[in-house]
């Protein structure tokens, strides 16, 4: 990925501060102070209080938090990946060269998941604290991650897609919104008037939800029924993931009939 | 030698618009082609083909022998385009922006860095090389998206209106550019509106108009084929130009007769030079302009001579005699209105 010519002309032109030296040094300091005060008052709540109970409520937040995060930020970061290089007129210079379209799209999303990246790794210390605190079995650390990667990829691919389906940023964004939207609202609307809601369990429609998902991520250690809504909607994220870029990959040329 | 660029029956249709209509041509190596047209004739919908950025409905084309519709990746790797509207990756600096180019067609990295100074120096970019692609000029970011076409260095360049939008002297950067290219041997295509961009340096021609490549070949023989009679300019020293020995270019300016609503004062050599000039074969009509005669001849080629002799014994004081250039402009202009098609 390291050598992919997409990925590091997106962190260059995307992450690099433009500011001076002595601007940065100075945002530097300000987050980093910020994440050490969100650690400090954490642990200090965290090894003062209950805690078995504390540890447990510290690892709800921050799966909360960490999937609010994702969900709501992740169509902001990719639905311009595509359609800002059209609307730039830089996209026929890009096609032009010698990239493969899998070398773009994968540049494209790995550089743009960095951020998600970051917001994960971010947590991770805290939550590892909360593990080793709760009465959480250690396994369930590496699962929550791979579902939060899971989703990501999801959410970024969807993105990207929507950044290449429309023409128009804009477009791009509202739509992979719109998406996310339909999942978190669109989904229960549905289940309301589905006859599976009438007989008091669940549809398969109501597992992609986000919010399903993030108590199915919290209520399912030892829980089989949790446990089958997280591998039934990662599994659907990741079908729904590889058939994106399938699409994307195997249509790249659509716009040349054009 | 086998063509760099042959192109067969080319067509390209949209829905019930035929943006160019089976279009044949063929180019040798170190061929420049100034491709003219009016805007929408089909320029940039050939120069895509050729590109590979647009597959054609019908016909193909070979660059350097290889199918632009079967090998596209083949073409893309000795082909330089430079499309007609493009933007450029403000974010990032002038030598990034071209190592991103040339790490995109696979230049191995230890190669780069020497590539990107040679570029940089063709194009005059050199003191701009750690500068934000955003701080330069429409025509710095001109001659930067030309140096991003020959990172790699192409046997043929497909340049699309490279001069449109610029100032004065940024299109004369960009012509200099270009006659340099020329003399690296490239082919090249290049395509504009503005004629006079094209008439220095390319060898070939070729004017599109509605899809259709009304004409097309060596600049000369088109401009003889198209001309078929030509202009002669011929000054006479009529009776209120001074003596020889008098004469410069300045008092030759001030005596010049004035046209265009003022009467003008024809002296009696002048009215028997005329006379003379419109009883000669092959003089079809004679008028004055700017103090010279203009006589349209449609006579046999190289025999123009004997007008001049006709004058001379007919004691008319000739100060010049001579063709009357025809350009680019007034090819275009003929064979657009249909002379030619």
């Amino acid at each position: 990925m390291f050598d992919n010519p997409v990925f590091i002309k997106e962190i260059k032109s995307k992450y690099r501060a433009r500011q001076s030296n002595l601007t940065l040094f100075a945002i530097g300091s300000l987050i980093l102070l910020l994440i050490i005060w969100f650690y400090f008052e954490a642990l200090r709540y965290l090894l003062f209080a209950s805690p078995v109970i504390t540890g447990k409520e510290g690892w709800a937040w921050s799966v909360v938090i960490q999937t609010m995060i994702l969900w709501l930020v992740g169509p902001a970061l990719a639905s311009n990946a595509i359609s800002q290089e059209r609307e730039q007129q830089t996209w026929e210079m890009l096609t032009f060269t010698l990239l493969s379209p899998r070398e773009i799209v994968l540049g494209k999303l790995a550089a743009r998941s960095l951020p998600l990246l970051f917001v994960l790794l971010a947590f991770f210390p805290f939550m590892a604290v909360c593990l080793s605190l709760g009465d959480i079995p250690f396994h369930w650390l590496p699962v929550t991650y791979l579902v939060f990667g899971n989703c990501s990829l999801f959410i970024l691919t969807l993105s990207l897609f929507m950044s290449w389906a429309a023409g128009k940023t804009a477009t791009a964004i509202a739509l992979s919104y719109l998406a996310v939207a339909y999942l978190v609202i669109g989904t229960l609307l549905i289940e309301s008037v589905l006859p599976a809601m009438a007989r008091g369990s669940e549809s398969p429609n109501l597992w992609l939800n986000p919010i399903r998902i993030t108590m199915a991520l919290l209520e399912a250690p030892g829980n089989s029924y949790n446990t089958s809504v997280l591998l039934f909607s990662q599994t659907a994220f990741l079908v729904l993931t590889m058939l994106m870029l399938f699409t994307m990959l195997r249509r790249w040329d659509r716009w040349k009939r054009d | 030698m086998p063509p760099m660029i042959r192109i067969q029956n080319l067509r390209k249709e949209y829905r019930d618009l035929v943006a160019v209509k089976n279009l044949n041509l063929e180019l040798e190596p170190g061929d420049i082609f100034g491709f003219i047209g009016p805007n929408g004739a089909g320029k940039t919908t050939t120069i895509k083909m050729l590109a590979t950025l647009l597959t054609p409905t019908y016909g193909t084309a070979y660059i350097d022998g290889v199918d632009v519709v079967r090998y596209p990746e083949a073409v893309r790797s000795i082909v330089g385009y430079m499309p007609d509207f493009f933007g450029v990756y403000d974010d990032i600096k002038v030598w990034e922006y071209l190592d991103f180019f040339a790490a995109a067609y696979r230049i191995p990295r230890a190669k780069r860095a020497q590539i990107i100074d040679d570029v940089l120096t063709l194009t005059d970019l050199n003191v701009k090389k750690e500068a934000y692609v955003e701080s330069l000029s429409r025509g710095m970011k001109q001659r930067l998206c030309l140096a991003k076409t020959l990172v790699h260095d192409p046997k043929v360049l497909l340049l699309d209106e490279p001069a449109s939008g610029l100032d004065p002297r940024a299109r004369i950067e960009i012509k200099e550019l270009l006659k340099e290219l020329r003399s690296m041997g490239k082919t090249i295509i290049v395509s504009s509106h503005i004629l006079p961009e094209l008439a220095d340096f390319c060898n070939k021609i070729g004017i599109i108009e509605k899809g259709e490549l009304i004409i097309s070949g060596d600049v000369n023989e088109i401009i003889r084929q198209v001309s078929g009679h030509h202009t002669l300019e011929i000054r006479i020293l009529d009776e209120n130009t001074p003596e020889p020995s008098q004469l410069s270019i300045e008092t030759l300016a001030s005596q010049t007769p004035q046209e265009g609503g003022v009467a003008v004062k024809t002296s009696a050599e002048m009215e028997r030079a005329i006379a003379l000039l419109r009883s000669q074969p092959g003089v079809d009509e004679v008028k004055r302009s700017d103090g010279k005669l203009l006589a349209h001849y449609v006579g046999e080629p190289n025999q123009e001579w004997r007008i001049l002799k006709a004058l001379i014994e007919n004691d008319i004081r000739v100060l010049s005699f001579g063709t009357q250039a025809t350009d680019l402009e007034d090819i275009f202009m003929r064979v657009t209105k249909g002379i030619v098609s």
